[in-house]
């Protein structure tokens, strides 16, 4: 059970195969950072959108609600499609 | 390209309790009684329709064998190779009679896909998976058909040994790949074919998926390709069926998902 | 709610990854044959199983979409694929450094867990442009689903049949997990157990991520819903989201997946 102490590591030929462990184990590593730069990318655009739509609601809230329907008429029918639409559509 | 006018899948939205038209007479007289046509009735029928459409526009089956006599010109070319025998030998046939088959696998659905075909079955009151095994029949149909033409090319091409005594093992080999290669290429045909890049992904997903019988089917072949031809090995044969088994039931299993819409 | 365990998940991949790699260099002993190279063979192995497991697991999640027709299904299918195809990709990789290692080549044919990941590898491959390749989401859904069943009845099939074709070529000194010795067999499970938590970790995160973004649209579109239809200008996507409401535990099978661009 004693098994390798640490003292009897450079008596490896690390000279040959230590640089394709540490290879193997670099592109486990190189994975997983990969996918922290990923991650972070997507971090920092959640948060860019989440300020515009805090944004967004700061001015729906601010502005009176008589002079938002009476802008744009239109697009409220088209608002009113979606949300009749989506109750009605069933799974085959 | 015409199809005949008496095929199922060219009627127009028939309604339900009508039978389409095209069925056969006990078809007919089965739906007359107020019974829909049971399933051997219903692939017996889509499977005539099958050959006859493919008699009469023979759209794949010549493509595919004169493909597969160019390959074996094309091989002997790349190969610089006069004659050839054992494992290069199975491996040359076991290659164009896939990238033969998979030619015919992208014609497979196309016509029901670009005319309609899809919506005609669909209101019909019958199993799904009758299609799946119409189709699949069809398609082993024209598997041996291909077969006929290409494996007494090869023999007179470039295959060293003859042949004739490792006939009926060949064929037998041949058989058991043609039934994996029907089920799986049917299954990939139906759901590359209402894609956009119909032509590009048929071939891509199929040809992972036949590299387990084209494993098989060239270790079982080789030996009957030796200069001293011996019979091939139980455990090829026995992978090939297993993988036929398990791939057509879940190729059936699986093919009303696609037919959905 | 998927960012729920994430903390006590990546925690516990932390703990466990670094117990394994502290066993790996400095507890298990060196192979008799192999030397120093074999060590690679604690995070070779467990990178194959996680995702080939990854693969498999990916199928049964798309048995239940297909039969429950629930789009949280069909996401979590899609993340599991992907995610074991970025493993498989590192099993390649790490495989490959490890046959330069022990013979010379950059790839071998001999070594069937590395010949049957190229295979799976290859089909796998397909499965992002054939969802790209359908612009209805349902049916990418669904054609999806039945391809990653496919596949996933495939991987067993397919590694049996590489097995077999090599059997009798070179005898298998790669990637044999039988009959290891003790302090080996106990570095390996941990590393084992570290990679699969690894999976998990990412998974999941991946998953809140893509919820994240579903959350912000619904809102986005909620609170400029007067002014701009965003449903006619969304672009086609390979990638499959959710519509927030089909994560409340009360919405119908009636609430359907949207595609948008790579979330």
């Amino acid at each position: 059970m004693s098994g390798v102490i640490l003292g009897e590591l450079p008596a490896l030929p690390l000279h040959t195969a230590g640089k394709y462990v540490a290879g193997a184990y670099v592109v486990l590593f190189a994975l997983v950072l990969i996918y922290v730069a990923i991650m972070a990318v997507r971090l920092s655009r959640i948060e860019r959108e989440l300020g515009e739509l805090s944004e967004l609601s700061e001015r729906s809230h601010s502005e009176t609600p008589e002079l938002d329907r009476s802008a744009s008429p239109p697009s409220q029918t088209v608002a009113d499609q979606q949300n009749v639409r989506h109750p009605e559509s069933t799974p085959a | 390209m015409s199809t005949p006018t008496e095929s199922p899948h060219s009627a127009a939205p028939a309604d339900a309790q009508a039978p389409p038209r095209g069925e056969p007479v006990s078809g007919r007289a089965d739906a007359v009684a107020g019974k829909p046509p049971g399933m051997v009735a219903t692939v017996a029928a889509l499977l005539r329709k099958e050959l006859l459409v493919e008699l009469r526009t023979l759209e794949s089956v010549p493509g595919m064998s004169l493909f597969a006599l160019t390959t074996f010109v094309v091989f002997h070319f790349a190969l610089n190779r006069n004659s050839v025998d054992g494992d290069l030998a199975a491996g040359i046939l076991w290659v164009t009679l896939l990238f033969a088959a998979i030619l015919g696998v992208n014609r497979l659905f196309v016509a029901d896909a670009d005319q309609g075909g899809f919506d005609g079955f669909l209101l019909a009151p019958v199993d799904r998976g009758a299609m799946l095994v119409a189709k699949a029949l069809a398609l082993l149909a024209y598997l041996v058909v291909l077969e006929l033409v290409a494996v007494p090319a090869f023999a007179l091409l470039l295959l060293g040994p003859s042949l004739p005594n490792a006939l009926p093992s060949l064929f037998g080999v041949l058989a058991l790949g043609d039934v994996g290669v029907a089920a799986i290429g049917t299954l990939v045909a139906a759901l590359a074919v209402r894609t956009r890049a119909r032509d590009l992904l048929g071939p891509l997903l199929a040809l992972p998926l036949l590299v387990p019988i084209v494993i098989g089917g060239a270790r079982a072949t080789s030996p009957l390709f030796a200069t001293h031809a011996t019979a091939p090995a139980a455990r090829w044969l026995l992978t090939l069926g297993l993988y036929d088994l398990v791939f057509g039931l879940i190729a059936y299993a699986l093919f009303d998902f696609l037919l959905e819409d | 709610m998927y960012g729920k365990g994430l903390r006590a998940l990546s925690i516990s991949t932390v703990a466990v990854m670094a117990i394994a790699l502290s066993l790996v260099f400095f507890y298990a002993p060196l192979d008799a044959e192999q030397g120093f190279l074999q060590k690679i063979f604690y995070v070779h192995v467990p990178l194959a199983i996680v995702a080939l497991c990854g693969f498999v697991a990916g199928a049964i999640m798309a048995i239940a979409h297909l039969r429950t027709r629930d789009p949280r299904w069909d996401m979590r299918s899609y993340v599991a694929i992907h995610m074991s195809l970025i493993f498989g990709v590192g099993t390649l990789i790490t495989g490959s450094i490890w046959a330069k290692g022990s013979w010379g080549h950059w790839w071998v044919w001999s070594e069937p867990t590395l010949v049957s990941f190229l295979i799976v590898f290859l089909l796998y491959a397909t499965y992002q442009p054939l969802r790209f390749a359908i612009e209805d989401p349902e049916r990418q859904a669904r054609y999806a689903s039945v391809f990653a069943i496919t596949a996933g009845a495939f991987v067993p099939m397919n590694f049996i049949a590489v097995r077999l074709s090599t059997a009798y070529l070179h005898p298998r000194v790669l990637g044999s997990t039988s009959n290891l010795p003790g302090p080996m067999a106990l570095t390996f499970a941990v590393s084992l157990l570290g990679i699969a938590l690894l999976y998990t970790t990412l998974c999941r995160y991946e998953l809140t991520a893509k919820h994240t973004r579903a959350q912000l649209r619904d809102l986005r579109r909620r609170l400029s819903g007067e002014t701009v239809d965003t449903q006619t200008r969304r672009p086609r996507s390979a990638a499959p989201t959710l519509h927030p409401t089909a994560m409340h535990p009360t919405a119908t099978m009636t609430a359907r997946a949207v595609g948008r661009p790579g979330a």
